[in-house]
């Protein structure tokens, strides 16, 4: 039941030079073990400055998205029995990275602020909840899963070429309100999703899809918002 | 950017990339066609096109536009409401398609011209 | 070493529900700064499953007045009645303002909020169970957080990421400010601010198995009780029944509300033993206490260190409705699917009882006779109000947390509107460098991780769900031991830049202050109430301990205080179920 595997890590440690190398770590591990399960050892018992995040450590926080093998995905939902015995591991692609797999991920949250991410609703409400209907609340259930990881967003070619698409995370917030039954902002939220860096940018590539690690479909909740600003008439002109 | 690709990312890519040439394509046949306007210069570019080099290319362009049309479909038909879950299937069907298709047209094409 | 000053009316630390709720109710009336040693939504909130409670009423009739009661019996008594009945009415506004905030909770088909069953609720007074527990799928704290992440944004809060707490300065009994460091440079931040909130959460990391974040490792209170200030009830500590064998991740409770039950080795339903009234959904101390008789009496399944929870016979469609994060916790983590095998489950540890002693709004008690330090408040599960005595019921939690986060930022406005005018002296900031400095360039030959581990696993052994005198008394050595161990430690990491390895250390400090608090709190109570089981005092003693523990630092040692329950409205029976 216990493999040797061997964990090949891109680092970048700004106090050294070079800064940026890769380093080989073979450890023994459990096949049922995640990934960060391995990065702890690592870090306990060989390199104590390897530097990652993590906190649930069961897929439900975010904080611990990296690319594996190429592709990107959370080191705590990654079992090392899915995985080959060599493993490349890297920072999530293109942020700007602090130290080894710690990446900035300012540009990925601002992108959240422009879409307004909250629900806007200036009518008096009523004395008790506000009613919704369990379909309705079905149509933004997918939405409402997201843990903005970033993996969707730094695996979209479209972010990588331009840093100031709004991306799929950012989309996908501006769905889970606008398609939301107590919202009012749609006019609002549509002009800020239609313009340059909005939703006319996505061209299906569905990288996205494939690397969420709730299994979100995401390209189809952009198409719907796509087909809904087409229905009120946004071409991009505005903001 | 080393990031793994799938079938949809590389759809999106052939169609990406088969869209530039077919754009410089366009060009060029512009170009060809201008000279309808009298025979000598017809004939002596048609002369110019039984080249075998232009010929491999028409069999090069012939899957350019294959690629480009199908994936373009494919795109099509998931804005116009067809369910993404089947994404993966239009790519993997299209290019079946797309080999099929050019594999036909090529074998016909050949024993035209050779 | 770089050091910024900043002021704000009120800095709160920790961005759970707690926080953010009190940030949305103080911004209004100054500037608030939040602090996390992670990104918000990172908050260990995000992480609860299965539903805040209250009695709405929309799926069957219910009533706070039940939800008190049922509050009171599941603490064991020692909860204090005044604040579970505030919580209890509280409930239902609090509620209906969450909704209106934007929460997607799930929906009954008239489109009211949904309600499930849960652990402790009955109707009637303990005749049979009831639905309160509003949810949203398995999401419910992943929900509630993001929505009140979202009004603090859109109400102006300011929010410091990655920062991580040194220091709590308290001087002439009032809060003078906070001083942290911002993890990805290394540089100190000083937050001068005349009120100051304690939302750090829980402190489950120092047991080796756990449901509980990294994170999760009680910084603040073991500030707080370093420099003579109190905490309370420190020994209770809840163990949830199910988590996943081998890995201590959560299975809600409402796996069991939506109609799991829990089997031993010999396909029978135990539950049916220890409480025959609502068997599997009895409050949480006494499931785990049957699962461990169960497992130590041979019937764990073929023998083993587990039970099953069985989810096979209920309805695929609710299985995917209302529990999918489970079923994919199950598929991922243990390769199997619970409509089609049953799940092997564990105790695990889960929440703290005890923590930094509040009064009903907020403000932080430094002695049993019921006085304060100025300008200091707590709430959520590092505060202890007390509304979970002995033994916290489920969904309980996320209402504890909205409420008391609620009425802490309220009791903050009145000290934000004062003219109180604070300072942290050069000497206090200079005196924390010192010692991050000390950790850093170390020499010693003791490793953080090694010394973490003997903690976990000697907290696990010895002071988990079931207690006694000699484990305790030993336990107590080794975490001396541990202590001077400690003083030997020495890092790999000297930069600045995102040192986790430090962070690491510094936690590992306070998480065996706060192991010596709890073990010698579960010594000194020789009874057993709610979670806290001594097996050499099985019984409840409400003559002798109808109390709350106060445990001080002192030059002397560790000391104890106790403080009475407040008992308004339901006098102490035996808990039966």
């Amino acid at each position: 039941m216990e493999k040797y595997y061997t964990f090949k890590i891109k680092r970048f440690l700004p106090d050294e030079t070079p800064s940026v190398r890769w380093d080989e770590f073979r450890i023994r591990l459990n096949r049922m073990e995640r990934i960060i399960d391995g990065l702890i050892k690592i870090k306990e018992t060989r390199d104590g400055t390897l530097t990652f995040r993590k906190s649930c450590a069961h897929g439900v926080c975010g904080s611990c998205a990296m690319k594996i093998n190429g592709k990107n995905r959370l080191a705590c939902q990654t079992l090392v029995k899915d995985m080959p015995e060599v493993i490349e591991i890297e920072p999530l692609p293109a942020l700007p990275v602090i130290k080894d797999l710690a990446v900035d991920m300012t540009l990925f949250f601002e992108k959240n602020d422009r879409v307004l991410p909250y629900l806007v609703n200036d009518e008096p409400p009523p004395e008790r909840e506000r009613l919704q209907s369990p379909d309705d609340q079905h149509k933004i259930l997918e939405s409402i899963t997201c843990i903005m990881c970033g993996s969707c967003t730094t695996s979209c070619p479209v972010f990588w070429a331009d840093k100031e698409y709004l991306g799929p995370s950012a989309l996908l917030k501006a769905y889970r309100f606008t398609f939301d039954t107590r919202d009012r902002a749609t006019q609002q939220r549509l002009e800020k999703i239609t313009g340059e860096h909005g939703v006319w940018r996505c061209h299906s590539i569905f990288n996205c899809v494939d690397v969420c690690p709730k299994e979100i479909d995401i390209t189809k909740h952009i198409l719907k918002l796509k087909r809904l600003a087409v229905k009120k008439g946004f071409t991009g002109d505005s903001q | 950017m080393r990031y793994k690709w799938s079938i949809n990312s590389l759809a999106w890519l052939f169609h990406r990339i088969t869209g530039i040439v077919l754009s410089f394509y366009i060009i060029a046949h512009i170009y060809v066609l201008s000279h309808l306007k009298d025979p000598e210069s017809y004939n002596r570019l048609m002369g110019m096109m039984k080249n075998p080099i232009v010929k491999i290319g028409e069999l090069g362009l012939f899957a350019v536009v294959l690629i480009h049309v199908f994936a373009g479909l494919r795109v099509t038909f998931l804005e116009a409401g067809i369910s993404t879950k089947y994404q993966k299937h239009m790519a993997y069907t299209g290019a079946v398609f797309i080999a099929l298709v050019w594999f036909i047209g090529a074998v016909y094409f050949l024993k035209e011209v050779f | 070493m770089e050091i910024n000053k900043h002021y704000f009316d009120t800095v709160i630390i920790g961005s759970g529900l707690a926080g953010l709720r009190a940030s949305i109710e103080c911004v209004k009336h100054g500037t608030v700064a939040v602090l996390s040693k992670l990104y918000p939504t990172r908050s260990h909130s995000t992480a609860a499953q299965g539903g805040i409670g209250a009695a709405l009423g929309n799926e069957e009739p219910d009533n706070p007045e039940w939800h008190t009661y049922d509050t009171v019996k599941g603490s064991d008594f020692l909860g204090d009645q005044d604040a579970i009945e505030i919580m209890c009415y509280d409930a239902i506004p609090t509620i209906i303002e969450l909704e209106h905030m934007g929460v997607p909770f799930s929906r009954t088909p008239e489109g009211k909020i949904a309600q499930r069953r849960f652990g402790g609720h009955t109707r009637d007074f303990g005749a049979a169970p009831v639905r309160r527990a509003c949810y949203s799928a398995d999401r419910t704290g992943h929900a509630v957080l993001f929505a009140l992440y979202e009004q603090g944004q859109l109400n102006g809060v300011r929010f410091f990421q990655e920062f991580q707490v040194l220091d709590i300065v308290i001087e002439n009994n009032a809060v003078q400010g906070i001083i942290t460091m911002n993890i990805k440079n290394g540089s100190i931040h000083v937050f001068e601010s005349k009120a100051l909130i304690i939302a750090s959460g829980g402190f489950g990391k120092i047991f080796k198995v756990t449901s509980n974040a990294y994170a999760s490792t009680g910084e603040c209170l073991s500030m707080l009780f370093k420099q003579g200030y109190p905490l309370e009830d420190m020994e209770f500590f809840q163990f949830h029944p199910t988590g996943l064998y081998g890995l201590g991740i959560l299975i809600t409770e409402g796996a069991r509300g939506e109609g799991g039950i829990l089997i031993n080795g010999n396909g029978e339903r135990f539950m049916e033993r220890y409480a025959p009234t609502i068997k599997d959904l009895a409050p949480r101390d006494m499931v785990s206490r049957a699962i461990l008789t169960e497992i130590r009496d041979g019937r764990g399944i073929d023998g083993k260190d587990y039970v099953y929870l069985d989810l096979r016979h209920i309805d695929k469609k609710i299985l995917e409705e209302r529990l999918p994060e489970i079923t994919t916790f199950c598929k991922i983590y243990l390769g199997i699917d619970p409509s089609k095998a049953p799940i092997p489950v564990v105790p695990t540890a889960h929440y703290a009882m005890g923590g930094i002693p509040t009064d009903v709004d907020g403000r932080v008690l430094k002695d049993v006779d019921g006085s304060v330090i100025e300008g200091l408040y707590a709430a959520g599960e590092c505060a202890c109000v007390s509304v979970h005595g002995a033994n916290r019921l489920g969904c309980n939690s996320l209402l504890d947390t909205v409420v008391f986060g609620r009425r802490a930022g309220k009791s903050a406005i009145s000290i934000i509107k004062s003219a109180k005018k604070n300072r942290v002296k050069k000497e206090r900031i200079q005196n924390i460098i010192d010692c991050i400095s000390m950790i850093k360039n170390s020499n010693g030959r003791e490793n953080v991780a090694s010394i973490k581990q003997d903690l976990q696993k000697n907290m696990m052994d010895k002071c988990s769900v079931f207690r006694k005198e000699e484990d305790l008394k030993e336990l107590l050595d080794e975490i001396n031991d541990i202590k001077e161990r400690y003083k030997e430690i020495s890092i790999t990491d000297r930069s600045n830049t995102f040192n986790t390895e430090l962070l690491d250390a510094v936690e590992l400090g306070h998480m065996i202050t706060l192991s010596e608090v709890i073990v010698s709190c579960a010594l000194q109570r020789t009874e057993s109430r709610g979670a806290h089981c001594r097996e050499d005092y099985p019984k409840r003693d409400d003559e002798n301990w109808l109390k709350h523990t106060f445990v001080f630092q002192t030059e002397k040692g560790i000391l104890f205080k106790y403080k009475p329950v407040n008992i308004t409205r339901f006098q102490p029976q035996e808990r039966k179920y």
